[in-house]
């Protein structure tokens, strides 16, 4: 027994073993996933997440040892963000087809995404910390974590919140468009992207080509523009 | 796949340098998005390698906020009493601002589509 637990040191003083537990862990979410039929309420990173928490309360591996080697992975966050202005050029031009409606819903949407969510969360105790996490909510998962981590929020706390708002979006704004008796997708798309971000947009395309390119615009817009306004708004609240 | 990823890099090291340099109260990546984004606009093209790595980071967003985001199952005490917050929050907040959206966007749409009814009659 003493021989494992020196195995497990040994294994955790470099990445590897952090590393390989995340690959398998979002891996079988991906399967659960597609076993499934693709349900919108279990994304990979939400089924992966559920998995790779069980693994480390089963090891015994804190948090902290875990991450000091799966940080290298976080680490490729950085150019997967700077990266997302390559999708977001490519799907620009389509902002001329609906340039006014687009403009103001961005203009006026996304702020009232992150402050309707705050001001509810404010209203039933959350503290500073946790409703400048909850602020970047429907905001791509990249660049949420960043603005969390820059304005004093959680990073952690910041993904966890993200990916079940794109859950939400995934799953009601077809339902509320429907109710609302709007037909058009392009409108459909450009609100699953403005409120659910990667993961709405993922639903987005399976509903059609359309939704899906509208979707990933408006989650292009929506991330560059509150990682603008959001760092100069939010330090006048607290 | 190298050249475009360098680039990617360049463009981060440039977001992080002028972060740090100016103070702007933007994250070095997301700055490097912004300016990426910015010298796209400018040369209306972008290069199939950068594209090929842009796809290829983003393809796999979701592995790579694995290690950070299920941070949030060992956050402990320091989400005592706030887990209703949030959650209402997410639920509640995001209902409403489809809901508005949604409404905002019909009101604005209808002007489109008259335009092609403009065109015929001219």
């Amino acid at each position: 027994m003493p021989r494992l637990n020196a195995l497990l040191e040994h294994l955790l003083q470099t990445p590897l073993l952090p590393v390989a537990m995340t690959l398998i862990a979002f891996q079988l979410g991906v399967q659960l996933f597609n076993r499934l039929n693709r349900p919108a309420w279990l994304p990979p990173i939400v089924s992966g997440g559920l998995i790779l928490v069980t693994l480390l309360t089963l090891l015994p591996i804190d948090y902290s040892q875990y991450y000091a080697g799966a940080k290298w992975l976080s680490f490729l966050l950085g150019p997967a963000t700077v990266a997302l202005a390559i999708p977001l050029f490519l799907q620009f031009h389509r902002i001329r087809a609906l340039l006014l409606p687009i403009s103001l819903c961005l203009l006026l949407g996304a702020p009232l995404a992150a402050g309707l969510a705050m001001l509810i969360a404010w209203g039933l105790g959350a503290d500073p910390g946790t409703l400048i996490s909850i602020a970047p909510k429907s905001v791509t998962a990249p660049i949420a974590v960043s603005l969390a981590e820059l304005l004093g929020g959680i990073g952690s706390l910041a993904v966890g919140i993200v990916a079940l708002t794109g859950v939400v979006g995934s799953l009601f704004a077809p339902l509320l468009c429907r109710w609302m008796g709007c037909n058009d997708e392009r409108i459909l798309g450009f609100v699953m992207g403005l409120n659910g971000h990667g993961i709405a947009t993922a639903s987005a395309f399976e509903i059609s080509p359309t939704a899906g390119a509208f979707s990933s615009l408006a989650m292009g817009l929506t991330g560059a523009y509150t990682a603008l306004f959001l760092p100069l708004l939010l330090p006048l609240l607290f | 796949m190298i050249r475009g990823f360098t680039q990617i890099l360049l463009f981060w090291i440039l977001g992080e340098s002028l972060h740090f340099l100016t103070a702007i109260p933007i994250s070095g990546n997301v700055l490097g998005m912004l300016l990426l984004f910015a010298w796209l606009l400018l040369r209306q093209q972008v290069s199939p390698e950068l594209e090929q790595s842009s796809q290829a980071l983003i393809a796999q967003l979701s592995l790579l906020l694995l290690p950070g985001g299920v941070g949030l199952f060992f956050l402990g005490e320091r989400m005592q009493g706030q887990w209703l917050a949030v959650l209402s929050a997410i639920g509640i907040g995001t209902l409403i601002s489809m809901a508005l959206c949604i409404l905002l966007m019909q009101r604005l749409t209808p002007a489109e589509a008259k335009a092609p009814a403009n065109k015929g009659s001219n």
